[in-house]
């Protein structure tokens, strides 16, 4: 009777749903940043927790910075490149064509660094500042409980945002296909069929952009049945820290507010309150960087907010289509390899059309941005990511959503719901291996022992050659002992260092306690499923 | 329904061809030449040692006990021939070993002058041309070991993650300390 009266309880389902992700994200997760911008995001979380600055800081961060053999003064500099771009683009140091003084000149005379790190010990770099307060907050926590940071911070940090988000995917799937069951599908269709089940072993921010781009969607598609105001209020905060937690959301900026606009078009006052409350959160942005940069129009963006157009520009770089059809085909970048459900996308845009030609619209335009920014980018495969450039990460929910409406047209189909399913299963066991070995690893074992290393064309070779592919490289590694004889300590590589060096998976609970931890997590994990299982069964909205 | 199912099937056909295309274009662009260039390593290692130069000597020569001695990189090996010169002898080997997960086949020659010398040199593989010479010379009941190493690597032997001399240094003198505790053990 009990169990009846919870399963009638949909706060339930939601706790229970969020249980199921997180439990297999704790339990898969390296418990470490990635090798660049997470040590900078775990930094700044330090700095802010200990000092109350959002910054890198050279004295609060020296250890951290140390046992992550992070260069601090080799990261400011770069970061400060990148800033003085966004002042070059903007013209505040003339005309890019000049003759006389070249792009190239001024960022290697490095006049621009000195701008930018005249402190010397604060460093406000182009770093996103919503991901580094929340890992903050995780900071603290250890602190309190006395365990390692480092370790802490990003077992727990990712992992949590993603679980937000899978659930977030439920909650849309349900109320766009009203369906328990295709919500919960389409969850795991994004949460452990894609490529982004892997970033949860990392600080990177793109993922926390994607909750809340999709809380703005999950507001905007429920004002239909919900009038209440406090929805276009939730939607216009969401949009507004959508893009202040990760800059290249500006891209989708137009596309998500001619939606919105669009959605809210029939009432003025929730389209008010929207576009009201969007502006405010581009204040507190500009807010945000005048106190980091002086200056309300500084996004601390660089290069990368004129299409890399500058960085192009200064490598004497020319656009290239090679991306286009290497992301799609190539097997160490292909979003079809590391996301299998994706080959669909194209019959799962066609049915969503039918039901919401709006929606629709929105999908191609936040599919087709970062596809072509990416695509056409000569340098579209060298960003050491599993799978396809992380700027991709922002299709997946879309792709995900797109195929929900393809099953609700095929569901009764058994040959198209096995195809489904055989998709999923690629994905998860595909998207798994890329969380027992770390990306970097793999890339590693092709570095050093296969002597890749000699290559000055290796990313090339990662890229194109399929025996190289970062599946087949985590598969190397994991049939050999080779991590367990990495040296932990070398003098400059720091994912030796970061990473799970001697232990054969990058699974840090199973690491540090033992299969053990992983059993608890697994009995745990068929009560949550059985749990889930019962509301399922109670649903007969949708039979697939 | 079944128009979708077939343009369905054309597409994913299309993607099939596509990515051999693709993949088969950008491999050729590649030329198959995966692994470029080659490594040459060399330098010498000196060490007085407390044994008696013909205890360590036959420690060394003995080479079907390399298994047994250097438990972490040597799986087999299997002596091919053995040949007499009058002064010393060469010993032709197959010898299997493994080095960061990676196991590889070599075979090898062992030329010896009894007491003095111990060369061993690479015949095949990404080692090839990869020389030891290693030299006894006796000190009281001590003796004095000179290695030369003029290490080669190509390919899937660049080992020891990024290769570096200090750690190919460090290496050989693990090696050595195995012989010696192994000859020492011989008591």
């Amino acid at each position: 009777m009990q169990l009846q009266n919870l399963t009638n309880n949909n706060k339930v389902l939601y706790s229970l749903i969020f249980a199921f992700f997180f439990l297999i994200y704790v339990a898969t997760s390296g418990g470490h940043t990635d090798v660049y911008d997470g040590v900078a995001t775990f930094l700044i979380a330090e700095n802010l927790a200990l000092t109350g600055s959002p910054s890198i800081n050279m004295i609060t961060n020296e250890q951290s910075a140390i046992d992550l053999g992070f260069d601090l003064n080799a990261y400011t500099i770069m970061k400060a490149k990148i800033l003085a771009q966004g002042k070059y683009i903007r013209g505040d140091y003339g005309t890019l064509d000049s003759t006389d003084y070249t792009v190239h000149d001024f960022f290697e005379d490095n006049r621009s660094v000195e701008r930018y790190t005249v402190d010397g010990e604060n460093f406000f770099g182009p770093a996103y500042l919503p991901l580094p307060i929340i890992a903050s907050v995780f900071y603290s926590i250890s602190l309190f409980l006395n365990v390692p940071p480092i370790n802490f911070v990003s077992l727990f940090t990712n992992s949590i945002i993603l679980s937000f988000s899978s659930l977030m995917m439920f909650l849309i799937g349900k109320k766009f296909f009203s369906s328990y069951k295709i919500g919960f599908v389409v969850s795991i269709m994004f949460g452990l069929s894609s490529f982004i089940w892997p970033y949860i072993t990392s600080l990177h921010s793109r993922p926390l952009a994607i909750l809340f781009f999709l809380v703005m969607i999950y507001c905007i598609i429920s004002y239909k049945d919900n009038k209440k105001l406090i929805i276009p209020l939730f939607a216009g905060i969401s949009f507004g820290l959508c893009f202040i937690s990760h800059h290249f959301f500006i891209f989708l900026v137009p596309g998500l507010l001619i939606f919105s606009i669009y959605r809210f078009k029939d009432n003025k006052k929730p389209l008010a309150i929207f576009l009201l409350v969007t502006i405010l959160m581009m204040g507190l942005w500009m807010t945000m960087n005048y106190l980091r940069f002086d200056d309300p129009l500084n996004f601390g963006i660089g290069g990368q907010a004129s299409d890399a157009g500058l960085w192009i520009n200064y490598h004497g770089w020319t656009r290239t289509l090679e991306g286009l059809y290497g992301l799609l085909l190539s097997p160490g970048n292909s979003l079809f390899l590391y996301y299998p459900l994706a080959i669909l996308f194209p019959f799962g845009l066609y049915y969503l059309y039918k039901k919401d030609k709006s929606l629709t619209i929105l999908f191609l335009y936040i599919s087709a941005v970062p596809y072509i920014f990416v695509g056409t980018n000569p340098e579209w495969y060298t960003s050491n990511d599993w799978g396809p450039h992380r700027y991709l990460l922002t299709m997946i929910p879309v792709i995900a959503l797109s195929i929900g409406a393809l099953i609700v047209q095929f569901s009764s189909s058994l040959k198209m719901k096995i195809g489904i399913i055989s998709l999923i299963f690629t994905g998860i066991i595909i998207n798994l291996i890329g969380n027992l070995v770390w990306t970097m690893y793999a890339f590693s074992y092709g570095w050093g022992p296969e002597g890749l290393w000699k290559n000055p064309d290796n990313s090339l070779v990662f890229t194109w050659n399929p025996y190289f592919s970062p599946i087949i490289q985590s598969l190397k590694v994991l049939s050999t002992d080779w991590i367990g004889r990495l040296d932990p300590n070398p003098d400059t590589l720091n994912y030796f260092k970061i990473g799970l060096t001697g232990c054969t998976y990058d699974l840090f609970l199973y690491c540090e306690y033992g299969i053990t931890s992983l059993i608890i997590i697994g009995l745990i994990l068929i009560f949550v499923c059985y749990m889930i299982y019962q509301f399922m069964t109670k649903q007969k909205i949708n039979n697939f | 329904m079944n128009q979708i199912k077939k343009i369905m099937i054309i597409y994913v056909t299309l993607l099939a061809f596509g990515s051999i295309i693709a993949i088969s274009y950008h491999n050729d662009k590649l030329d198959g030449d995966l692994i470029t260039g080659q490594i040459v390593i060399g330098f010498v290692q000196t060490k007085l040692v407390d044994v008696e130069q013909s205890k360590l000597f036959e420690t060394m020569a003995n080479i079907e006990n390399y298994p047994e001695i250097l438990k972490d990189n040597y799986v087999s090996v299997k002596v091919l021939n053995k040949t007499s010169n009058g002064i010393g002898y060469s010993i032709f080997a197959e010898e299997t070993l493994t080095q960061s997960g990676i196991i590889t086949t070599l075979q090898t020659k062992h030329s010896v002058s009894p007491n003095e010398v111990h060369k061993i040199e690479v015949l095949n593989g990404d080692a090839k041309e990869t020389e030891l010479i290693v030299h006894f010379e006796p000190k009281g009941n001590s003796t004095l070991l000179t290695v030369e190493a003029k290490i080669r690597v190509t390919g899937i032997l660049a080992p020891f993650g990024f290769l570096a001399q200090p750690n190919l240094e460090s290496a050989m003198n693990t090696i050595i300390e195995q012989f010696i505790e192994y000859a020492k053990n011989q008591n």
